[in-house]
């Protein structure tokens, strides 16, 4: 990534805020006990990264996030495109599927403790089902919304139908995909944070909780600089794909 | 005489006009290179709604053909017919080819229907035939690049192949549809309305490029046109439809490259016009006779 004047301008806030904050706890004026200076949050960082804690859950929430948002994606994926190609599918799927659609997935938690417990299961249940429907309603939407005539050019020059979904129908329906990838990923950490605030016995939800307990305050701020930073790192990732498939967009051109 | 009567003629007795133009042309290997179209009794509906009632239309190979019409009088839906993009409800189409098993008919829209998101030399590939199997596959995907830079090249934009189509303007887009129709050398092309959308000088460079990518080749050509001087600036023959039916048949026995403007171009749009917008059946019976089919009416 280049770094020029423009990418710069984006940090001055959050430095700014950083330096705000710094200044007002060591004025005195921020008692550690609700804010504890950026400081010290470092140091309980690097307390927790030597000794290993930071590193397993934050390997643990990962895990959960990544394993809940393959499945979740995978199967909002292929419903959303078999519902986008086959009216049959559609028929038989859509509406049940927007029906589970209009319940809250964070409603099913005491539900889904009920099943599994609070191991791993619940999680990676949860983070995949409230990920599949922002994934799937996106892909019908790109599916369907592929332009007819370019369809019907592809057809005309006799392209077979898989010629046709990979040269026409996938990449048409490519940008609609990448919206509902990048809704999927907030709701990922979305649902992983409120999971294992709630239930669990491990991961970065439950060191902030745990943190809590024992009026940690600079644990509990750092968890939350965690997610902050590691959301952004998701949403960094689905952007740079979206830059290197997107490239023909006219929004993506080279400027 | 009406357009009912014009086309109730029977399914042996087709255009002499047409063969009057094939005896007639001197151009090379016409007759080898274009598919011969034949219609016999063709209707279509959508529904209860007929569109092409009863069509008989012959064309010889290497032929020109424009059809010309009034918005929604079923021009679209004969090329598409035509190329078989619609199956039709009665009668036949035949596309007989010198070389048959070739599928050798290819479109062009009114819309360019580049895929965005390929290059302008892989637009240009979609058109090539013969998408090998697996075991050729490196060689034939380099034949294909050749052809299509070849095509490029046709029509004057050898040196675009690297950029996406929206770096195009409206016209060199269509020119990429056209070398991508092109490039798999089609005895039939079929343009519909191709250059309806594009400013007039770029129409007239394009009308030229057409014709003369159709001399050199020598394919059967069917354009759709709104433009009754552009049909009369290209075609040997100009089918009037209207109202599902062909209403006039005229033949455009003149040398090429046309002069716009020529007294006898005029005469010819000025058939056509009445025509389009006669009252009653007053025109058709003051055209020239020589002009009309009426011979087997
Ligand atoms: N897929 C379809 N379903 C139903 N009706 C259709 C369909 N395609 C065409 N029609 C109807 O058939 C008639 C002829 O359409 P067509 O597109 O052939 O007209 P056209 O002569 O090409 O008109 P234009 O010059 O405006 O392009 C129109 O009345 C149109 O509404
Ligand atoms: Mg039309």
């Amino acid at each position: 990534m280049r770094f020029d004047s423009k990418n710069l301008l984006a940090f001055v806030i959050p430095v700014g805020l950083i330096l705000v904050w710094q200044a007002l706890s060591s004025l005195g004026q921020l008692a550690p006990e609700v804010l504890p200076a950026p400081t010290a949050v470092v140091a309980a960082g690097w307390r927790l990264a030597l000794s290993g804690e930071l590193w397993t859950n934050i390997g643990i929430s990962a895990w959960r996030a990544g394993v809940g948002f393959v499945i979740g994606g995978g199967i909002g994926f292929a419903l959303g495109l078999a519902n986008g190609l086959s009216k049959l599918s559609e028929r038989l799927t859509d509406p049940t599927i927007q029906m589970v659609r209009t319940i809250p997935h964070l409603a099913m938690i005491p539900l889904v403790i009920l099943w599994f417990g609070i191991d791993e299961t619940a999680k990676v249940f949860l983070v995949a089902l409230g990920v599949s429907f922002p994934i799937y309603l996106n892909t019908l939407h790109g599916v369907r919304t592929v332009d007819a005539q370019l369809v019907e050019m592809g057809r005309a020059y006799g392209m077979t139908n898989r010629e046709l979904f990979f040269r026409v129908v996938l990449p048409g329906a490519l940008p609609s995909i990448f919206v509902g990838l990048r809704y999927a990923l907030g709701i990922m950490w979305l649902t992983l944070i409120v999971a294992e605030t709630i239930s669990a016995s491990s991961g970065l939800g439950y060191m902030a909780m745990n943190a809590r307990e024992f009026m940690l305050v600079d644990v509990v701020v750092l968890s939350i600089l965690i997610y902050a930073l590691l959301g952004k790192l998701a949403d960094t990732i689905a952007r740079w794909l979206e830059r290197a498939t997107l490239s023909w967009h006219p929004a993506y051109l080279a400027h | 005489m009406t357009a009912r009567s014009l086309t109730a003629r029977g399914p042996a007795a087709f255009s002499p006009i047409a063969q009057r133009q094939t005896s007639g042309t001197t151009r090379l290997g016409a007759g080898g290179k274009g598919a011969t179209v034949t219609l016999r009794g063709l209707s279509k509906s959508f529904g209860v709604k007929p569109v092409l009632k009863n069509v008989d239309l012959h064309i010889p190979a290497g032929q020109f053909v424009a059809v010309v019409g009034k918005s929604g009088c079923g021009k679209s839906t004969l090329l598409r017919t035509i190329l078989g993009l619609e199956a039709p409800t009665a009668g036949d189409v035949r596309v007989a080819d010198a070389a048959p098993n070739v599928q050798a008919a290819r479109i062009m829209f009114q819309e360019p229907r580049l895929l965005p998101w390929a290059r302008v030399i892989d637009n240009v590939v979609v058109g090539v035939r013969n998408k090998s199997d697996k075991s050729a596959a490196r060689a034939a995907a380099q034949n294909a690049l050749d052809a299509a830079q070849n095509a490029l090249d046709e029509v004057g934009l050898g040196d675009r192949g690297g950029d996406w189509p929206s770096a195009l303007s409206g016209g060199q887009k269509q020119r990429v549809a056209l070398a991508r129709a092109l490039v798999s050398h089609p005895r039939l092309l079929a343009l519909d309305e191709p250059l309806g959308a594009l400013d007039a000088l770029t129409r007239i460079e394009m009308q030229g490029l057409v014709e003369r990518i159709w001399r050199e080749q020598g394919f059967t050509a069917v354009l759709v046109t709104h433009d009754v001087s552009e049909a009369l600036a290209l075609a040997d023959r100009v089918v009037l439809v209207e109202d599902g039916a062909i209403a006039l048949d005229l033949a455009v026995d003149l040398p090429r490259p046309r002069r716009r403007g020529s007294p006898e171009l005029a005469r010819l749009e000025g058939i056509i016009l009445d025509q389009l917008f006669r009252t009653g059946d007053r025109v058709a019976a003051e055209a020239p006779a020589d002009a009309l089919q009426e011979a087997y009416a």
